[in-house]
């Protein structure tokens, strides 16, 4: 990443991780991630060939447990972290037009 | 009795003798915390109502013979790990109002030994820092220094044993955050192997990292606490079916005769401050009079360690911290049109700067054109990590090295430079890297009085060798342990 696109791009990357980040955020943000990513470059010139990537460090396998029917939450208890609930639903702005 | 050096183990006994009730045990600490919490600034919250039901009723079973390890002690809970009925911060704005629908398993486990739960320790925001100090709430100081950082991300949980302001606290460490915080205060930290404790309900950092761990004032009182909360889950698919048929408590005690350490040469470098280097060749000479051998190795793959790390840990945090939208908990923004302003702002005012920092690396890491040159090739260096330390351990009982680079560093001294707190974890990340335990303890001070943290990390499962190795060290080392003037 390079200063001149550093900004455009992280602007599109915060897009993507829905942060609507103001002007000045954006700015000190794509700085810091400069330097971060500079740190993070040290490892693209290593050679990895026919290294088997570790998606997950853990050993277990098809861990299934048996097909019975358990306790869930109360609806009432799920709704009661949210903000906005309208008739035991999750209230959002309109979605769609 | 004098409360500051008080173990697990010893109010236990003054417990099971009658020499206490746990109700006056519980009065005590919380009298301390009111007393001397607003200098620290460990706690986000305190539970006084529920901690003193909690000690009359492990009164009752101690009344009646039918005591455990922990029963009536009272112990500290890291503002991650969710307690049913009661706020859990992590320390964010984004869950400032947030109360927990459900008790984690390593917490149901403590309840279950009828330890009384004090309260709620402060964390960098979502565990994701080294110094605490991105706590949206307040700033904990280091009990050796109030100018000092206490370490992080547990760093409310360390400070509160270093302070006894509890006897015992459960954190989680993702990178270190269990033992960069202990080995800054001067207590001790593990980070047990990856699956060892169940992670359900602790709010997810990096799921393929995150594992709670005990800090302690000793190894022993360590051992006690994961005794308590290790064990399969059912509610947690990575859970180990695995249980030690000794207890680790039991494990503290052998000696170290015949042990071969492995020392990696990669952490010998430059960065290491000269005081932790002579306070861990210090240390060699105490194995080596104990009857273990230590010996220089190398992994040459653990030079790339911190980038890997915070590639993947990145990564896995920009996933699951999309599940804060402003909708079903946590921060809600005002007066949004769209349904896309909501999950925008939400987000944006709700998370902090370092959060924002991670999710932007780790969404970077992911993107189109990114993928295969930071992620997979991340991934690739898992590997590499991994099969270095497997290699070490055909060879090596437990390696042995630094916790941290130095010693706590001065409140505000880094938080403008991101990278150097990122490069204070680079002797603790390998073993999360690898899902290997590994435990922090006090080996020195420096020339400012400042604690100085030894680690050993074993193998996958290799808990025992790890407190056998630790134990030794610490009886030998008890004498110098020092006590915060606070």
């Amino acid at each position: 990443m390079t200063n001149s696109n550093s900004n455009d791009y992280i602007k599109y990357i915060a897009g993507l991780a829905k942060l609507s980040l103001n002007d000045n955020e954006m700015l000190s943000l794509a700085n810091d991630m400069q330097d971060i990513i500079g740190l993070m470059d040290t490892i693209k010139d290593i050679d990895t060939n026919n290294i088997d990537a570790t998606e997950h460090i853990s050993r277990v396998t098809n861990n299934l447990r048996e097909d019975i029917q358990g306790n869930s939450f109360s609806t009432e208890k799920i709704l009661s972290n949210s903000k906005h609930t309208i008739d035991y639903c999750f209230a959002t702005p309109k979605m769609i037009e | 009795m004098d409360i500051t050096k008080l173990t697990i183990k010893e109010a236990r006994t003054l417990l099971d003798t009658k020499q206490i009730s746990a109700v006056e045990l519980t009065n005590m600490y919380i009298g301390r915390i009111k007393s001397l919490d607003n200098k620290i600034d460990a706690y986000l919250s305190v539970s006084e109502d529920s901690a003193l039901e909690q000690a009359k009723v492990a009164q009752k079973l101690i009344d009646d013979g039918k005591s455990t390890l922990l029963c009536g002690i009272p112990l500290s809970i890291k503002d991650n790990i969710c307690i049913e009925g009661t706020k859990t911060t992590c320390a964010s704005k984004m869950l400032e109002d947030f109360v927990a629908p459900y008790t984690a398993t390593a917490v149901s486990k403590l309840h279950a030994d009828n330890a009384v739960i004090l309260g709620k320790t402060n964390l960098d925001e979502f565990a994701m820092g080294g110094s605490t100090e991105n706590s949206a709430f307040k700033q904990t100081k280091n009990p050796f220094d109030l100018t000092r950082v206490p370490g992080g991300s547990s760093g409310g949980s360390a400070a509160s044993v270093a302070a006894s302001l509890a006897l015992g606290s459960l954190g989680s460490d993702t990178g270190g955050s269990v033992r960069q915080p202990a080995a800054f205060c001067g207590v001790v930290g593990m980070k047990p192997t990856y699956g060892l404790v169940s992670r359900y309900g602790l709010v997810a950092f990096a799921s393929s990292f995150d594992q709670i761990g005990p800090i302690g004032k000793t190894v022993e009182d360590c051992a006690i606490i994961l005794d308590s909360i290790s064990g399969q889950d059912p509610k947690d698919g990575t859970s180990l079916n695995y249980k030690s048929d000794l207890s680790y408590r039991c494990s503290v005690s052998g000696d170290i005769k015949g042990f071969k350490i492995g020392l990696p040469k990669e952490y010998l470098t430059e960065g290491l401050n000269s005081e932790v280097k002579a306070s861990l060749y210090k240390s060699i000479e105490t194995l080596e009079k104990l009857g273990a051998t230590v010996e220089e190795f190398s992994i040459p793959s653990v030079k790339h360690a911190i980038a890997a790390y915070y590639l993947m840990s990145s990564a896995e945090a920009s996933s699951n911290l999309s599940r804060y939208d402003g909708v079903k908990y946590g921060y809600r923004a005002d007066n949004c049109k769209s349904f896309q302003e909501l999950i925008g702002r939400s987000r944006a005012e709700g998370f902090g700067t370092e959060v924002k920092r991670r999710i932007l690396l780790g969404t970077y890491a992911l993107a189109s054109g990114y993928y295969d040159a930071y992620y997979k090739k991340a991934l690739k260096l898992r590997t590499l990590i991994s099969q270095g330390f497997e290699e070490a351990f055909t060879k090596y009982d437990v390696v042995l090295h630094p916790t941290t680079p130095e010693t706590a560093f001065k409140l505000g001294q880094n938080t403008d430079n991101p990278l150097t707190m990122y490069l204070a974890d680079i002797y603790t990340v390998a073993a999360n890297i690898a899902g290997l335990p590994s435990i922090s303890i006090p080996c020195g001070y420096d020339l400012n009085g400042l604690p100085i943290g030894l680690s050993f990390t074993g193998k996958s499962l290799g808990e025992r060798e790890l407190f056998r190795a630790a134990g030794s060290f610490e009886a030998d080392f008890s004498n110098n342990i020092r006590v915060p003037t606070i």
